[in-house]
């Protein structure tokens, strides 16, 4: 827990989301340091993925701020507006996003998958863009899927072309948004194994997960939230060892981890 | 029905073939891109535009083509706008085919998941980049068979071109026929030509625009297996 506060990549502060005036993240707190792995969890309806896609604005906080790097993120303009989400572009190129449903491309192979945004967002030419899609599938284990079609490759293939497309673009932080919780419960190994790939290299991560296995094993911090709010928590093997409040302790349980 | 006649009706008919697959050809070349730009005009966050783009379409799709070509044509001149019977048509069928397909353009926008949307955006995609390359490829695959069917409503469209005059083959056989009284010979053949390009026209479109397979199974990515949660 006592690291150099410089280290700090992103610090969400008192952030909430509200859906329809209700708050479904409720001042929400929290630190992520360069290279660390930090999963959310929590029961259904506890706000976690709100949090997370209040971090690249794909979710628009109600209240509070995000910093990145030490700097906070103004998005300018009104909400869906064009202003609004030029103003968020840079923001967005630097924070990767997986989602829970890939969000890949259908019309585009997994290599266009993974080439594009490198391509069209970030200005790299095309021969050093395929060339850095082919090492990232590579990485995956994913080179027979390089020539196919999104809709021919199984769940946790997806999953996985989705992953090379974010690390592709060299993002400071990744959001993994329930990644595992589309895939059929046999190949979701395949995604946890990769994620536990990138966690060894340094990668910071963000994840909001329903797998405990994945947060005790992998994450180095856990975040428990419930209604909004952020409960309990702390480093992983201390968290998973002796929650310190009884709705943790509560939730555990019931999932068998306690 | 006079056999005899059908090669004579032929020779008569054969030169509208070209009229009527010009105006075809120039309607679309100019009607689709307006028609792509009004289906994104009508969902633009400024509230004139939309209106704007809502107007000029309802306007193409509620007045009829013939009253449409009427006022080009013997309408516009009294306000100083003097054109041709073809460059009327050309107006006509444009504008007719902007506003219809721009329907079918917004039904292909509409299809996109709001998955692709939050692809984009986090991205970091240039809404140009984006639309270019992620939308414009899945709407069409969408809006292919719709915009085929337009082509082909279009082309039997363009014998409205005889109401001004416009020498395509059902002005030609509608001349042919008053002369000869043969009217079924004459309408017959019309027919079988309109039948024959028609099936020619279908033919061009498939190679235009292919269908890329596998279509269809990309469902199976945006089901939920059982562990999915809020």
């Amino acid at each position: 827990m006592e690291r150099d506060p410089a280290a700090t990549l992103l610090r969400i502060e008192n952030v909430s989301v509200v859906h329809d005036g209700k708050a479904v993240v409720d001042r929400v707190s929290l630190n992520v340091q360069r290279g660390q792995v930090v999963a959310i969890i929590g029961p259904s309806g506890a706000g976690k993925s709100s949090l997370l896609r209040t971090v690249n604005f794909l979710q628009q906080p109600a209240g509070g701020s995000i910093h990145l790097a030490g700097e906070e993120v103004r998005p300018q303009g009104r909400p869906g507006s064009r202003k609004y989400e030029r103003s968020l572009r840079k923001h967005r190129r630097r924070v990767g996003v997986v989602f829970q449903h890939f969000n890949l491309f259908p019309h585009l192979t997994a290599l266009e998958n993974v080439v594009v945004a490198q391509v069209h967002v970030h200005g790299r030419d095309t021969a050093e863009a395929k060339a850095r899609a082919l090492a990232e599938l590579e990485r995956l284990n994913l080179r027979d899927c390089a020539g196919k079609l999104p809709g021919q490759c199984s769940g946790g293939q997806q999953q996985r072309i989705a992953i090379a497309r974010a690390l592709a673009l060299d993002p400071e932080i990744i959001l993994f948004d329930e990644p595992t919780s589309a895939i059929d419960p046999e190949l979701s190994a395949e995604v946890l194994d990769a994620l536990k790939g990138l966690a060894a290299q340094g990668i910071t991560m963000l994840v909001v997960t329903h797998e405990m296995k994945f947060a005790q094993e992998v994450a180095d911090e856990v975040v428990f939230m419930a209604g909004g709010r952020i409960v309990d928590g702390g480093p992983s093997a201390e968290f998973f060892q002796n929650p310190s409040t009884e709705r943790a302790r509560k939730f555990l349980q019931a999932v068998g981890r306690w | 029905m006079n056999l005899f006649a059908i090669p004579e009706i032929l020779l008569t008919l054969l030169p509208g073939v070209g009229t009527a697959l010009g105006l075809t050809v120039a309607a679309l070349v100019l009607g689709l891109p307006l028609g792509l730009g009004l289906a994104v005009l009508a969902r633009d966050p400024s509230r004139p535009l939309r209106v704007t783009a809502w107007c000029i379409i309802e306007f193409g799709r509620g007045i009829p083509g013939l009253v449409l070509l009427y006022l080009i044509y013997f309408g516009l001149p009294q306000v100083g706008l003097y054109y041709t019977a073809i460059t009327s048509a050309v107006i006509g069928f444009t504008y007719m085919t902007a506003a219809y397909t721009s329907e079918i353009f917004a039904g292909g926008l509409n299809s996109i998941s709001g998955n692709q949307k939050e692809a984009v955006a986090s991205l970091g995609f240039a809404p140009f980049a984006a639309f270019r390359l992620i939308y414009l490829p899945q709407l069409l695959r969408v809006a292919r068979g719709p915009l085929i069917s337009w082509g082909i409503l279009l082309l039997q469209a363009t014998a409205l071109g005889y109401a001004i005059a416009v020498p395509e083959i059902m002005s030609r056989a509608y001349n042919y026929a008053a002369i000869t009284f043969d009217y079924s010979t004459t309408f017959t053949a019309a027919g079988a030509i309109y039948l024959a390009i028609t099936q020619a026209v279908l033919l061009v479109f498939r190679v235009l625009l292919p269908a890329r397979e596998p279509r269809r199974r990309e469902v199976r990515s945006r089901h939920s297996g059982p562990l999915a949660a809020g």
